[in-house]
C-alpha cells in the first residue's frame, strides 16, 4: 500500500485552472428561487390563499372603515358641525382666552344674532362668523367668497331662494331680524353662498366687520337677560380627544365658568360632538373582533393547508438538506424566507381586490343604513391605515399558519423524511392491489392519510355550511310584520320633518302640521279613516301632571327643547313645566286613532274607553313596549290602573283623572316609526297620556298636530304615495310620511343585508374550502403520480381512477357537510335562537334549507374538483407518469 | 479578500459620514424653523453616529477574539497538546477554522506517520530485495564455483552454464522488476499520458509473451476495436497488461486459451484479460496484487509475485483500477479498467 | 490511526414484542484514509451501521466514535453540523436536489456553512468525475451514473473526513455500478479519504481494502 501514499504529502498538482467561476453565498436565496421555480403550480396556489386572506381583511376593513367614516359625516352634517366640541354664552374675553388654550387646536368664532324673521318655511340663523367656523360647520361658500364689508354675507341656496333671489355672487337681499328687543331690517349682499345641508334651516353668515360696525346688537346681556345676541360661540377643534369631556370642564373652570350650574351666572355650556366622538361601542367592537378571528380562522385554515402540503410535498428536500448538514434553524428560515417571498407576491393584489371591493360594497350595504340615517353621504378613501391594517392582519395570519408547518418542516427526522413517499407507497401499493376493492372504501381511507389536514378541509366546509345557515336563519326570523306594526299602525302617516329626524323630534308649535295640509290630504280619493293626532311641545309649560312620583332635585336643561328636566332615583328623566312638575308628553286623538292602539289592562273597550275619557272620566296611559316580548316596559310604568293623575294649568288644579286603562305603545303611539326623539325631548321618561281631542283642545291653549294618521282602501297605496310625494315637494315641505309599505321595505332591506353580509362571509368560508380541496387534490395527484401509475399498469382504467378520486373528494365534502348539518342545526336551536330572543326584531324560525342547499352545492363541486384536476394535472402515458414520479 | 476588506472599511466609515450630515444641519441649519425638528435631526444624527462607533469597536472585539482563538488553536497544536475549547462541530466560523486547522493537523500527523512507515518498509524492502537475490546470486555463485573447480563433462558444463545463465536472467528480471517497481513508488516515473489506439497497447503488451505463449501452445484470442481510443500512457499501460498477461500464460497449462476483450463504457473501458488457469479463491482476490506474493499453488513456477502488484500501480496512476474474478480450475478473468475522461 | 471506532454498538427499533434489533452488539474500527466494504444481506443492519456512523441515529446502547468525537455526547446541532463538515453521503438513489443544478447540488453542503468554495478543489473534482460539462445541467437530465458521480462530488466538496456509501451502485445497471464504484474508489484514493461502502455484491466488495461482513446486526467473520 505504500505506492499510493507517496505523494500524499506532497503538494497536489494544480492541474486544474481556476476556471470555473462560484460566487453563491446565499444559499437560502439560491433555494428559495430554485423551489418557486420547481412548485409553480404550489406556490401559485399559496400566493393565492394569502391574496385571498388579504382580500378578506382590506375589504372588510374598507366596509368597516368606510361605514363609520360616512356615518361620522353623515351625522356630522345632521349636526352640522365636524368640530370636536363647542363652547356657548362666552364674554368676549373668554373667547381669546379659548383661542390661546392650549387643549384647542382651532376655534372658530361664532356670534349668534337670532333667527331672520322674513321667511316662511326656511329657516336661516343669522350668525357673525369667521371662516374658520364656517369650515367647521359645512356653511363655507362654494360659490364667491367669504364676507369682508360690513354689508356682505355668506347664505345657502335655499336660504337666497326663500328671500326671493336666485342663489348668486352680488344678490341684494334685505333681511328682518329682532335682537336686543328691537327690530332690524338690513339690506345686504351676497359676497358668496354654499349649497344647504338640509331644508330646515340654514346659516347666514356675515363676517366680523359687521360686529364692529353694529355695536348695539352685540352687546353684552346674556348675565341679565339671557339673550344670546353679544355671546360668542365656538366650534372648536382639540389637539387630543382623550379625556374630552373632563378636559373641556376644566377649561371652561379656566376661563371663569361654570360648566354645571344652568341657574349660575357664569354658566359656560360646553358641548362635545358626539358625531365627530363618537363614544365606543363595546357590542361593536366584540362584533368586530369576532369577525377578524372569524376572518383569520378562515385565512389560518386555508394557509396552514397550503403550508402544509408544501412542507410534504418538499418533505424529502427537507430530509436531504438536513442529511447534508443543513440545521433546523436553516430550514426554519428557508420557510420562513418562503412564506415571507409568498405574502410579498399574494398580498398586494390581494390589498387592492380588497379595497375594490369595498368600495363596491359600501353603498350596498349602506344604503340598507339609510332609512334611519337620511342624506348618507358615502365616503371611502384608500388611506394608508386602511392597507395597513389589511397587510398587518393578513401578514399575522400568514406568520400563525406557518408556524406548525415550519416546525413540522424543521424537526422531520432526516431519515424519516428522506424515506416519507417511498414507505407511504410501498404500504399503500400493497393495500391498492387487492383485486376488485371497492372503490368507495378505498377512497374514503385515503382521507385518513394527513389527519390534520382533512380536517382543515372539512372543518371550512362545514363552517360554511354552519355560517351560512345561521345567517340564513337569521334573515329568516327577521320579523318584517311585527317590526312594521310596532313603525306604524295606519297605512299612512303624514308628520312634520322634524318627527321624521332621529335627532329632531317633534317640539315646537310651529312645527305643527297644517290644517290646510291635512285637509288636502282628507280630500284624496281612497283616503279613510283620518285623524289628526295632538301633541304637546316645549311651549306648553303651562300645562303639567302630577302622578305622585317622587323626583330629586337634580336637574339639567335639554339644550334642544330648553326645559328643564328632572330626574328620579332611578334616573328616570321627566321634563318639567312651569310650576316644576312633570309635563309628561300627551296626546289628543280621536276615536278611530285610539281604537287602533294596543290596550292592556283595565278598561280594554276602545269605544266605552272613549265615551268615558271624553266625558272627563279618567285618562288613558300609554307605556313603552320592550320590544323583544312586547310586553310593557317595567321600568317606565309608574303608574297603575285606577290611580288618580292631577291636571295643573297655571299652577292650578284643572281635572282629576284616574287612569282607566293602560295601552302598550309602540313607535307610532309615541311618534312615528323608530324616531322617538320628540317625547324623549318634552315629557321624557314620564307617563305617555292619551287624551280625547275634545278634552285635550280644552285643554291646551295651542293645539298642535303633530301627525295625521289614515288608512287607503284597496289599490289606492301607489296613488296616495304619488300624490304625497308630489305635495311634499311642491306644496308643503315641511311634512315627511312613512307608508306601512317603506316601514316593511325598510324591515325587509335589514333582511337583505344580513343575507348579503352573512351570505358572503359564508360563501367566503366556502371558497377557502373549495381551495383548500383544489390544493389537496392536485398534492394528491401529484404525488401519488407513481401510485396512480402502477395502478394503472396493474389493470385501473382511467375512469375507474377519476371514479375514485371522485369519491374521494365527495368523501371530503360528506365528512365537512354531515357535521356541518348537524352542528347548524344544534346551534339553530341553542345560540341563534337565544341570540335572537334578545333581539326584538326577530322571531326565532327554524330553517336548514341554506345548509342543505349549501352542501347539495359544495358536493357538486367536490365532486368536480377531482375530475379538472385529474385532467390538468395526470396527462400523458402510464410510461410517461412512471418517468415522471422519478 | 483584500478587495473585500476595503470594501467594508469604506463602508463602516460612510455611516458616521453621512450621519454626520443631519447632525450638522441641526447645528448649523437655522433655515429649519422648528427647534425640535433640529433637534431631532441632530440627535438622531449623533445616535447614528453612536451606533456606528460602538458597532464598529464590537467588530473589532469579535475579530480579535477570532484571531485569539485561531492562534490558540495553532499554538496549543505546536506543543502537541489538545486544543482548548474546541468545539468542532459548532454552527460558527470560528469552529469552522478551527476544524480547518485541526484537519491539516491531523493530516500533517498523517503524512509523518507514513513517512516512518515508508522508511520501515523501505527497510523491508532491502530485506526483500536482499532476500530474493540471494538465491540467484547463491547458484551462480555456486555453479560457478564448480565450474571453476571441477572438470566436468561438456555436457554438465553446459547444462551448468545455462543454469547460471538463467539464474543471471532472473536476476536480470528482479532487477529490472525492482528498478520500475522502485521508480513507481519514489513517484520519480511520469506518466505520459496520451489519446492512443488502445490496440496498439495491447499488441505491444502481447509481443512480450507471444513466443512463451506458443511454446506453451496457448491460443491468444483479442477482440478489441481497432479505432477505439484511451486516454492512457502506452508504455506503462503495455508493461501493466504484459504482465498480467505474463501472469496467464504462466500460470495456465499447456494448450488453454488466453483470451483479451475490451469493452468501452461510459466512465471506464474495461480490458479483461480471461485465462483458463488453475484459477484463485475468492479470499485471495485481495492478496494477488500484494507485492512478493505467491500462490502456494504458484509455487513450483518460476516468478518474484511483483508482476500483478506492478500492473495493479500502473493502472492506479492513471486513475483507473483492476478486479479479479475466477473459479478454481477454470480460470482467472482479470479486469483492467482506464478511465475515458480526458482532463 | 482509527476514524472509526464503535464500541458495544446497539441500535433497537421499536418497543415490546415488536422490536427490531438492527444492530446488536457491534465493535468495529476502521482505520484512517482506507476503504472498508460493508457487505451483508439486506436487513443485516448495514444502514442502520452506516446512518449511525454518520450521525443520523443515536446509538440505543454502546458508542460510535468518529474523528475522535463521541458522537452520543453530540447535540441534534452539533450532530447536523457534524454531517455537514465531517460526513459525505453517496445515497443509492443519488438524492440530488432536483430543482438545482448539479453545481448547485454540488456546492450545497458548502453553502449551507457559508463557506466560499474553493475553485481549484471544485474543478478537480468535477473533472475527475467527468461533470465539467455538465454543470448547469439538472440532475433529471443525466443518466443515473452521472447523477451518482454529483453525488459523488457533493460528498467529497468539504473534505469530510468519512464519505459513507449506501449502495451506491444499486439503482445502476451492471457495467454503471462498476464503473461508479470505481469512480468512487478511484476519488475516495485521489483525494485521500476513508471510505465506507454498504454493498451487497462481493464483486464490488474486493474494491476494497477490507471487507466487514455483517449479519443480524453482529459483525461475523
Amino acid at each position: 500500500m505504500l505506492s499510493e501514499e507517496t505523494d500524499a504529502c506532497g503538494p497536489k498538482p494544480a492541474g486544474c485552472e481556476k476556471g470555473v467561476v462560484i460566487i453563491m453565498n446565499e444559499m437560502l436565496r439560491i433555494l428559495t428561487r430554485r423551489s418557486f421555480a420547481a412548485g409553480r403550480i404550489r406556490n401559485l396556489i399559496a400566493a393565492l390563499a394569502i391574496a385571498l386572506t388579504a382580500t378578506l381583511f382590506t375589504s372588510v376593513a374598507a366596509i368597516a372603515m368606510g361605514t363609520v367614516e360616512s356615518l361620522t359625516l353623515t351625522m356630522q352634517m345632521q349636526k352640522m358641525s365636524r368640530s370636536d366640541g363647542e363652547l356657548h354664552y362666552m364674554t368676549r374675553e373668554q373667547f381669546e382666552a379659548l383661542r390661546e388654550s392650549d387643549l384647542i387646536e382651532t376655534a372658530g368664532l361664532r356670534m349668534p344674532v337670532g333667527f331672520v324673521s322674513n321667511t316662511l318655511r326656511h329657516n336661516i340663523e343669522l350668525d357673525v362668523e369667521d371662516e374658520v367656523q364656517a369650515e367647521l360647520t359645512f356653511c363655507a361658500p362654494d360659490h364667491g367668497r367669504a364676507p369682508r364689508a360690513e354689508n356682505e354675507v355668506v347664505a345657502s341656496d335655499l336660504a337666497l331662494r326663500e328671500l326671493g333671489v336666485e342663489p348668486q355672487v352680488g344678490a341684494q337681499i334685505t333681511v328682518s331680524f329682532t335682537a336686543h328687543g328691537q327690530e332690524y331690517t338690513l339690506p345686504l349682499v351676497v359676497s358668496g353662498w354654499y349649497k344647504a345641508l338640509n331644508d330646515q334651516m340654514s346659516v347666514m353668515w356675515p363676517g366680523t366687520s359687521f360686529r364692529d360696525a353694529h355695536p348695539e346688537i352685540f352687546r353684552y346681556t346674556f348675565r341679565e337677560d339671557h339673550d344670546m345676541a353679544g355671546t360668542y360661540f365656538s366650534d372648536f377643534t382639540v389637539r387630543s380627544t382623550v379625556h374630552l369631556e373632563e378636559n373641556l370642564r376644566k377649561l371652561v373652570r379656566s376661563l371663569g365658568g361654570d360648566p354645571d350650574d344652568v341657574q349660575s351666572p357664569d354658566y359656560l355650556q360646553s358641548v362635545v360632538n358626539r358625531a365627530t366622538n363618537a363614544r365606543m361601542n363595546p357590542a361593536r367592537m366584540a362584533a368586530a373582533a369576532v369577525f377578524t378571528g372569524l376572518f383569520m380562522l378562515c385565512g389560518y385554515l386555508l394557509i396552514y393547508n397550503v403550508f402544509d402540503i408544501a412542507v410534504m410535498q418538499q418533505i424529502r428536500r427537507f430530509g436531504l438538506y438536513r442529511t447534508i448538514g443543513m440545521s433546523r434553524r436553516q430550514v426554519r428560515a428557508l420557510m420562513n424566507r418562503q412564506a415571507l417571498w409568498l405574502g410579498g407576491v399574494g398580498t398586494p393584489p390581494g390589498l387592492l381586490a380588497g379595497f375594490l371591493i369595498g368600495k363596491a360594497a359600501l353603498p350596498v350595504i349602506m344604503s340598507t343604513l339609510s332609512t334611519e340615517y337620511r342624506n348618507l353621504a358615502v365616503s371611502v378613501s384608500p388611506s394608508p391605515a386602511l392597507f395597513l391594517t389589511g397587510a398587518a392582519l393578513s401578514a399575522f395570519t400568514v406568520w400563525i399558519s406557518t408556524r406548525k408547518p415550519v416546525r413540522v418542516a424543521a424537526n422531520t427526522p432526516p431519515v424519516e423524511a428522506l424515506r416519507f413517499v417511498e414507505r407511504a407507497g410501498a404500504r399503500r401499493g400493497s393495500r391498492r392491489s387487492a383485486p376488485g376493492a371497492n372503490l368507495f372504501r378505498l377512497a374514503w381511507s385515503n382521507l385518513g392519510r394527513s389527519g390534520r389536514r382533512t380536517v382543515f378541509i372539512m372543518l371550512s366546509l362545514a363552517l360554511c355550511v354552519v355560517l351560512l345557515n345561521c345567517v340564513g336563519t337569521v334573515a329568516e326570523s327577521v320579523d318584517v310584520e311585527k317590526q312594521t306594526a310596532f313603525m306604524i299602525r295606519t297605512d299612512f302617516a303624514v308628520v312634520n320633518v322634524a318627527s321624521a329626524s332621529n335627532l329632531k323630534g317633534f317640539t315646537r308649535r310651529s312645527e305643527a302640521l297644517r290644517r290646510q295640509t291635512m285637509e288636502d290630504i282628507a280630500a284624496q280619493p281612497g283616503v279613510r279613516d283620518g285623524s289628526a293626532v295632538y301633541k304637546n311641545t316645549a311651549e306648553d309649560t303651562n300645562v303639567t301632571y302630577d302622578f305622585g312620583h317622587p323626583m330629586t332635585e337634580q336637574s339639567f336643561v335639554n339644550p334642544y327643547s330648553g326645559l328643564t328636566f328632572a330626574f328620579d332615583e332611578a334616573f328616570r328623566s321627566f321634563g318639567l313645566g312651569r310650576d316644576g312638575r312633570p309635563m309628561c308628553n300627551v296626546y289628543g286623538m280621536e276615536e278611530i286613532a285610539l281604537s287602533r292602539m294596543d290596550l292592556r289592562e283595565g278598561e280594554t273597550d276602545a269605544h266605552a274607553l272613549y265615551e268615558k275619557m271624553a266625558a272627563g272620566e279618567g285618562v288613558l296611559v300609554g307605556v313603552n313596549v320592550d320590544r323583544r316580548d312586547m310586553s310593557l316596559n317595567p321600568f317606565v310604568d309608574l303608574v297603575e290602573v285606577g290611580e288618580t293623575i292631577t291636571v295643573y294649568k297655571n299652577g292650578q288644579a284643572v281635572m282629576e283623572l284616574p287612569v282607566l286603562a293602560k295601552a302598550a305603545a309602540n313607535g307610532d303611539d309615541r311618534e312615528i316609526g323608530y324616531t322617538v326623539n320628540g317625547p324623549n325631548e318634552i315629557g321624557g321618561d314620564g307617563p305617555l297620556l292619551y287624551l280625547p281631542s275634545c278634552i285635550y283642545e280644552r285643554l291646551y291653549d295651542q293645539p298642535s298636530v303633530y301627525k295625521y294618521s289614515f288608512d287607503v282602501k284597496e289599490g289606492y297605496e301607489e296613488e296616495t304615495t304619488a300624490f304625497l310625494d308630489d305635495y311634499m315637494k311642491n306644496t308643503d315641505p315641511d311634512i315627511n310620511y312613512l307608508s306601512a309599505r317603506t316601514a316593511r321595505e325598510s324591515a325587509e332591506k335589514s333582511r337583505e343585508m344580513i343575507r348579503f353580509v352573512g351570505g358572503t362571509v359564508g360563501v367566503i368560508f366556502g371558497l377557502a374550502g373549495v381551495l383548500n380541496l383544489i390544493n389537496t387534490m392536485i398534492t394528491i395527484i401529484l404525488t401519488r403520480r407513481r401510485e396512480f401509475a402502477t395502478m394503472e399498469s396493474v389493470g385501473m382504467t382511467r375512469r375507474q381512477l377519476t371514479k375514485m378520486m371522485v369519491y374521494e373528494g365527495v368523501c371530503y365534502a360528506l365528512g365537512g357537510c354531515l357535521p356541518g348539518l348537524i352542528l347548524a342545526a344544534a346551534l339553530n336551536m341553542t345560540l341563534v335562537r337565544g341570540l335572537l330572543a334578545s333581539m326584538w326584531q326577530f322571531t326565532f324560525h327554524f330553517t336548514l334549507a341554506p345548509a342543505l342547499a349549501a352542501s347539495v352545492v359544495l358536493l357538486m363541486v367536490s365532486g368536480l374538483i377531482p375530475i379538472l384536476t385529474l385532467r390538468f394535472f395526470h396527462r400523458g402515458s402510464v410510461v410517461e407518469q412512471l418517468r415522471a414520479a422519478d | 479578500m483584500t478587495k473585500f476588506r476595503d470594501k467594508s472599511i469604506s463602508f463602516t466609515h460612510l455611516i458616521p459620514a453621512t450621519a454626520l450630515v443631519p447632525v450638522f444641519l441641526g447645528i448649523f441649519q437655522e433655515g429649519i424653523p422648528d427647534a425640535v425638528i433640529r433637534a431631532g435631526l441632530f440627535l438622531s444624527g449623533s445616535l447614528i453616529c453612536l451606533l456606528a462607533f460602538l458597532g464598529e469597536r464590537e467588530q473589532r472585539r469579535r475579530w480579535r477574539d477570532f484571531a485569539d482563538d485561531i492562534c490558540g488553536t495553532v499554538d496549543a497544536l505546536m506543543d502537541g497538546r489538545a486544543p482548548e475549547n474546541s468545539h468542532p462541530c459548532e454552527d460558527s466560523q470560528e469552529a469552522r477554522v478551527q476544524g480547518k486547522l485541526l484537519q491539516y493537523y491531523d493530516w500533517m500527523q498523517e503524512c509523518q506517520r507514513q513517512s516512518r512507515q515508508e522508511r520501515q518498509t523501505l527497510k523491508e524492502l532491502v530485506s526483500d530485495i536482499s532476500h530474493q537475490v540471494k538465491t540467484p546470486l547463491a547458484n551462480i555463485q555456486m555453479f560457478a564455483s564448480i565450474l571453476r573447480q571441477r572438470r566436468l563433462d561438456e555436457n554438465k558444463r553446459e547444462e551448468f552454464l545455462t543454469t547460471i545463465a538463467e539464474q543471471a536472467q532472473k536476476l536480470d528480471f528482479l532487477m529490472q522488476s525492482l528498478i520500475k517497481m522502485s521508480r513507481l513508488e519514489t513517484g520519480i516515473l511520469v506518466m505520459h499520458m496520451e489519446n492512443n489506439r488502445l490496440c496498439d497497447t495491447i499488441a505491444q503488451a502481447l509481443s512480450g509473451i507471444l513466443a512463451l505463449a506458443e511454446q506453451k501452445g496457448i491460443g491468444i484470442d483479442v477482440s478489441c476495436g481497432s479505432d477505439l481510443m484511451v486516454w492512457h500512457d502506452v508504455k506503462w499501460t503495455a508493461e501493466a497488461i504484459g504482465n498480467i498477461l505474463d501472469n496467464g500464460v504462466k500460470y495456465t497449462p499447456k494448450g488453454g486459451r488466453i483470451s483479451i476483450s475490451v469493452c468501452p463504457w461510459q466512465f471506464y473501458t474495461r480490458v479483461d484479460i480471461a485465462d483458463t488457469g488453475m484459477g484463485i479463491a475468492a479470499e485471495h482476490y485481495n492478496d494477488v496484487f500484494q507485492r512478493f506474493y505467491r500462490t502456494r499453488d504458484a509455487a513450483a513456477l518460476p516468478g518474484v509475485g511483483l508482476g500483478l502488484y506492478l500492473a495493479r500501480s500502473i493502472v492506479a496512476r492513471q486513475r483507473g483500477y483492476i478486479t479479479v474474478k475466477s473459479e478454481i480450475g477454470k480460470g482467472t478473468v482479470f479486469s483492467v479498467f482506464l478511465p475515458n475522461g480526458a482532463e | 490511526m482509527d476514524i472509526v471506532t464503535i464500541h458495544a454498538l446497539k441500535k433497537y427499533f421499536g418497543r415490546g414484542p415488536g422490536q427490531v434489533k438492527a444492530l446488536d452488539g457491534v465493535e468495529l474500527s476502521i482505520e484512517k484514509g482506507r476503504f472498508t466494504a460493508i457487505v451483508g444481506a439486506s436487513g443485516s443492519g448495514k444502514t442502520t451501521l452506516l446512518n449511525m456512523i454518520g450521525g443520523l441515529y443515536q446509538p440505543t446502547e454502546g458508542s460510535v466514535t468518529v474523528d475522535g468525537m463521541d458522537l452520543a455526547r453530540l447535540t441534534e446541532e452539533e450532530l447536523t453540523v457534524f454531517r455537514r463538515r465531517k460526513v459525505g453521503f453517496v445515497f443509492q438513489d443519488y438524492n440530488l436536489a432536483p430543482e438545482l443544478t448539479i453545481r448547485e447540488n454540488i456546492l450545497l453542503p458548502l453553502l449551507m456553512d457559508e463557506a466560499r468554495p474553493d475553485g481549484i478543489f471544485f474543478s478537480e473534482i468535477t473533472g475527475l468525475l467527468g461533470l465539467k460539462e455538465k454543470l448547469d445541467a439538472f440532475p433529471h437530465m443525466l443518466s443515473g451514473g452521472g447523477q451518482q458521480c454529483a453525488a459523488i462530488a457533493r460528498a467529497l466538496i468539504t473534505r469530510p473526513s468519512i464519505i459513507l456509501a449506501d449502495e451506491p451502485t444499486g439503482s445502476l445497471d451492471g457495467k454503471t455500478g462498476q464503473s461508479v464504484a470505481g469512480l468512487l474508489k478511484m476519488t475516495a484514493e485521489y483525494f485521500h479519504q476513508t471510505l465506507i461502502m454498504i454493498t451487497h455484491s462481493e464483486e464490488l466488495a474486493q474494491l476494497a481494502d477490507r471487507v466487514v461482513r455483517l449479519q443480524d446486526g453482529r459483525i461475523v467473520q
